[in-house]
């Protein structure tokens, strides 16, 4: 046995005998098993990080082709923002309206000035200024007007006149 | 104990993942482990094969690429050293109460350099070797030093295929208890 690799090799099986016969086996695949899931998350997470960068980026050219044009001229008495807004503060120029855009008010003169007078009637109503008739007074007031008074339960009677216009005048009376 | 592929190519492509890769790298290095691991457990082939199988979980892990060989190999002697001791910590879990009685600590054992567990198990081989009878000698230098197959050991002794096999296994059989006994009886220390 002078050879080192044939006292290997004779070691080995030596070894190797009497030993669990698919140790070395099942160890090999649990190890290439193990190697393929790191590669595997190895190149997920590669993928997820060039994912990752082109939606920052996505977002980042959104933002910047998003952004409303800027006009060449801003209209005279309004706030113009500067184009590019630097980090950190925002420059805001403004300038006065022309006079021709402006609305004034002046006091009016006395002989322009005009009042209205409004006809106004007080009507002043009194509490108590009546009293219920009785029959007779009230066949006395229908004189000349033929009329008959029914009475159409213990409390209430009803006045029928013969001519409907007898009773338009007593009412309007 | 390189293969065939260069050492930096191979543990590159190990780190890359590469399943060839470590099929080379178990074609080159998974005996040699297991017999580093066998000689620093003194013999304990259950707790070897146990750091073995964590070891190589860590060599998945973390290998790197390595220029030189010897780095590597120490690399993996480390990785083994740990597992075991991982190992043993575990096993020393469930027998605390037994040390808490005893107050007698296991001595950690004292670790072979890469170089030094190899050479000492091929001494003892040697050694088991020339202790055995001459025919069982005389067998194992037919197969293993002179690569004579089988059939023509069989031919030669005048007797079958299966009765020489036969005997390979036990000589080999009886070799292997020789070697474990003794690293038991040379490291008594060594973590069970």
């Amino acid at each position: 046995m002078s050879h080192k690799t044939d006292q290997d090799q004779l070691l080995a099986e030596v070894l190797a005998e009497a030993s669990p016969a698919d140790f070395r086996a099942a160890l090999l695949a649990a190890t290439l098993r193990q190697a393929r899931r790191r590669r595997q998350f190895r190149v997920a997470r590669q993928v997820v990080g060039v994912l990752a960068v082109l939606g920052l980026l996505a977002v980042f050219l959104g933002h910047q082709f998003s952004r409303p044009p800027v006009a060449p001229s801003t209209p005279a008495g309004t706030i113009a923002k500067s184009a590019r807004p630097q980090a950190g503060y925002e420059l805001v120029r403004t300038r006065p309206l022309p006079a021709a855009a402006l609305v004034g008010t002046r006091k009016l003169s006395v002989p322009s000035r005009g009042w209205s007078l409004a006809p106004v009637t007080e009507v002043v109503t009194t509490r108590g200024g009546y009293r219920l008739l009785n029959d007779n007074e009230l066949l006395a007031m229908l004189v000349g007007k033929p009329a008959v008074l029914i009475r159409t339960s213990p409390q209430t009677e009803e006045l029928v006149f013969a001519n409907a216009e007898d009773q338009k005048l007593l009412l309007k009376n | 104990m390189p293969g065939a592929v260069p050492i930096e190519v191979l543990t590159a492509a190990m780190a890359q993942g590469d399943e060839a890769a470590f099929r080379e790298f178990y074609a080159a290095y998974f005996d040699r482990l297991l017999r580093y691991l066998l000689v620093v457990t003194g013999g304990n082939e259950e707790a070897a094969r146990e750091a073995l199988q964590l070891a190589l979980v860590r060599v998945v892990r973390h290998v790197k690429p390595f220029v030189a060989e010897d780095k590597f190999w120490s690399w993996l002697t480390v990785l083994a050293r740990s597992a075991l001791a991982d190992e043993s910590r575990k096993r020393r879990r469930y027998f605390a109460f037994l040390e808490r009685f005893t107050r007698q600590p296991a001595p950690e054992p004292a670790a072979p350099s890469p170089g030094e567990a190899d050479d000492q198990l091929h001494a003892l081989l040697a050694a088991k070797l020339s202790a055995l009878p001459a025919d069982e000698r005389l067998l194992l230098e037919q197969k293993y030093l002179l690569h004579q197959s089988v059939r023509t050991i069989a031919d030669r002794q005048q007797t079958t295929e299966k009765a020489v096999e036969s005997k390979l296994s036990r000589v080999r059989r009886k070799l292997k208890d020789a070697l474990l006994g003794e690293l038991k009886r040379t490291q008594p220390e060594a973590r069970s």
